[in-house]
């Protein structure tokens, strides 16, 4: 089977689970690599919008994308959930960033606004997404080899953004209540996967060595083994989330809840 | 994974608890010089090359990893940026390579050239003392020495240096330059002029020695035989602000010249005079034209103070002294852009042949 084909075998498989069209387009605005808006009720399709700039990887970015998907449409109902803000969220991030800014007279009070609801559901999106994305990689690695020569392309691509979390420009703007967790759960990412990809060609390892030099080598382990002791059936992300909040101390600002 | 990894951390943030007990403190020596060994011994195992930059201005550790063949290692990188001219960014990788090896005379050299280069000649020459004292024939090394001792001020210090590097390497350029303008600077110009000569034989398309030639034969009083030597200096062409500083050493001297009485000079009057009765069936862009072409002309210099020679021009029928040129060209610039330096000034006989017209 080529790519092409094994891309089309997975939109198939969530139009089936959804009983809805998914649209994939690319979107030259979009700020993430790729994303999956599943359709709700009313609406007739869903749409999955990558970069274009990623078309080469797009084979994988489908197979993940909808994998991810998978997990949310194939869940037990009562397993379920969003992950949403707690009401004093926005308010405690944009305090601390205030706080943090608040030498900069180059930076206005509405681009702090700005920054603090950017840094906030930042963090969130992380949280939601992160651990789950790990069960995801692991499946499509272990079951769907001819796409790991592009999903280890996207991951260097992904690892080396999510390095900026470490950089010292990164702490000039962020407070480090924002950048610790930002920092530790791409630690956790990093080490993830020099183990998953742990080939002697591919060196992936290199990924982590950072985390360990900035101090993150232990949070990224103790993350791993929450993620390594929960079950990787959809059914447990909620668990996984939520013990990921609670360990890093993000549970003060989300709550998961039911669909 | 052919791409480059690159990632920065700042000082503050490496984990000193992953250094051999004590931990050093941050940012100093001991510390930059664990740090770059942490990350050396950590992307060993690896493969590929991997640079680690230590940045002292920003107080960050920049490191990038790769594996492609074709990368530059550190050392590499610093020499190909320094031969960009790209000195700034040279420094932190030197300086880093020098932490990790500090016995490496070539990184040590460099270093000191690019501390020199950027004016900071007191680092520079700590470390260009320590270049020699580990090898006391690096020629390169003595002459960038006295170069940074003679930049701080130790002139007699920087001579003996380059009096050394001399030693070993009699023709010199760069040795020999230098201690002509050290000398220069001490007002031995005899030696100096030595020195001018010395270099000129092995450096003979030398501008800026040509120049220190002509200057040094004016303080010696023999400035009768000084403008040959800027005359060379322009037709050589080079730098353009060596060739300036000709152009402007010999408009000095033709001023000089021509105001040994202190007296106005009737002659440039009647010229002015005359050039200016003509820019009134002038439009002002053919009086710009003429000034310009005069201009030009003198650029490569006109003899203002030998009569018998005469020259032509495009703009201006007939053929005309040096002097009545510049008188012409002086009066022109007076009515498009009077501020103009011309290195030269006939302010007094401009007004006198202004107020003989009205």
């Amino acid at each position: 089977m080529d790519l092409k084909e094994l891309q089309n075998q997975f939109i198939s498989r969530v139009e089936t689970a959804s009983g809805k069209p998914v649209l994939v387009q690319s979107n030259a605005s979009f700020a993430g690599h790729a994303i999956i808006r599943l359709a709700t009720k009313e609406q007739p399709a869903s749409v999955l919008l990558y970069k274009p700039e990623l078309e080469a990887v797009l084979p994988y970015l489908v197979a993940f994308q909808c994998e991810l998907a998978l997990r949310t449409l194939l869940a037990e109902p009562q397993s379920q959930f969003d992950l949403v803000d707690r009401s004093n969220m926005l308010q405690e991030v944009l305090a601390l960033v205030t706080k943090h800014l608040e030498h900069r007279k180059d930076i206005g009070e509405e681009a702090v606004k700005h920054l603090a609801s950017r840094f906030g559901h930042g963090l969130g999106y992380q949280l939601r997404s992160m651990p789950i994305a790990m069960r995801v990689d692991q499946i499509i690695f272990a079951n769907h080899p001819s796409l790991r020569e592009l999903q280890r392309k996207s991951l260097d691509t992904q690892l080396q953004e999510n390095m900026l979390s470490i950089n010292p420009k990164a702490k000039e703007i962020a407070p480090p209540e924002v950048v610790k967790p930002n920092a530790s759960m791409n630690a956790a990412f990093a080490k993830f996967f020099s183990e998953t990809f742990a080939e002697p060609t591919t060196n992936t390892a290199v990924f982590f060595v950072p985390y360990v030099a900035a101090g993150y080598g232990q949070v990224a382990n103790e993350l791993l083994e929450i993620h390594q002791n929960i079950p990787a059936d959809p059914n447990s992300d909620r668990d996984l989330v939520e013990a990921w909040a609670k360990h890093l101390g993000l549970d003060r600002w989300f709550m998961t809840r039911s669909r | 994974m052919a791409q480059e990894f690159i990632f920065k951390l700042a000082f503050e943030d490496f984990d000193l608890g992953l250094l051999p007990s004590p931990p050093p403190a941050i940012g100093s020596d001991e510390f930059k010089a664990k740090v770059t060994e942490f990350f050396a011994n950590q992307f060993r195992g690896f493969g590929g090359k991997a640079r680690v930059v230590i940045d002292d201005a920003e107080q960050q550790i920049e490191v990038a990893w790769t594996k492609d063949s074709q990368w530059q290692d550190p050392k590499a990188k610093a020499f190909s940026l320094l031969a960009d001219g790209r000195v700034r960014e040279a420094l932190p990788i030197l300086h880093t390579l020098s932490l990790k090896n500090p016995a490496d005379t070539e990184v040590l050299y460099h270093l000191g050239i690019c501390y020199s280069e950027l004016g900071y000649f007191d680092r520079a020459a700590e470390l260009l003392e320590r270049l020699v004292e580990t090898e006391p024939d690096h020629v390169n090394g003595l002459v960038g020495l006295g170069v940074a001792e003679i930049s701080r001020g130790n002139l007699l210090i920087g001579e003996q240096w380059l009096r050394q590097a001399l030693k070993l390497e009699p023709d010199n350029r760069w040795a020999l330059r230098n201690l002509s303008a050290s000398l220069m600077k001490q007002m031995r110009f005899e030696e100096a002029l030595e020195a001018i000569q010395q270099c000129l034989s092995v450096a003979p398309d030398d501008t800026a020695m040509m120049v220190a030639y002509g200057d040094c034969l004016e303080k010696l009083g023999r400035g009768d035989e000084s403008s040959i030597h800027y005359r060379m200096a322009i037709k050589t062409g080079g730098p353009e602000h060596i060739t300036d500083l000709a152009k402007s050493r010999l408009s000095k001297k033709s001023e000089e010249v021509l105001r040994q009485k202190d007296e106005v000079r009737v002659d440039v009057v009647q010229f002015i005079k005359e050039a200016l009765i003509r820019f009134q069936s002038m439009k002002l862009e053919e009086v710009q034209g003429l000034a310009l072409e005069i201009a030009m002309l003198g650029s490569t210099g006109l003899d203002i103070n030998d009569s018998s020679k005469q020259y032509t021009i495009n703009s201006l029928a007939g053929e005309h002294s040096g002097l009545k040129l510049l008188s012409i060209m002086y009066a022109a610039f007076q009515q498009f852009a009077p501020d103009t330096d011309l290195g030269i000034d006939l302010g007094r006989e401009y007004d006198l042949a202004k107020a003989t017209l009205s």
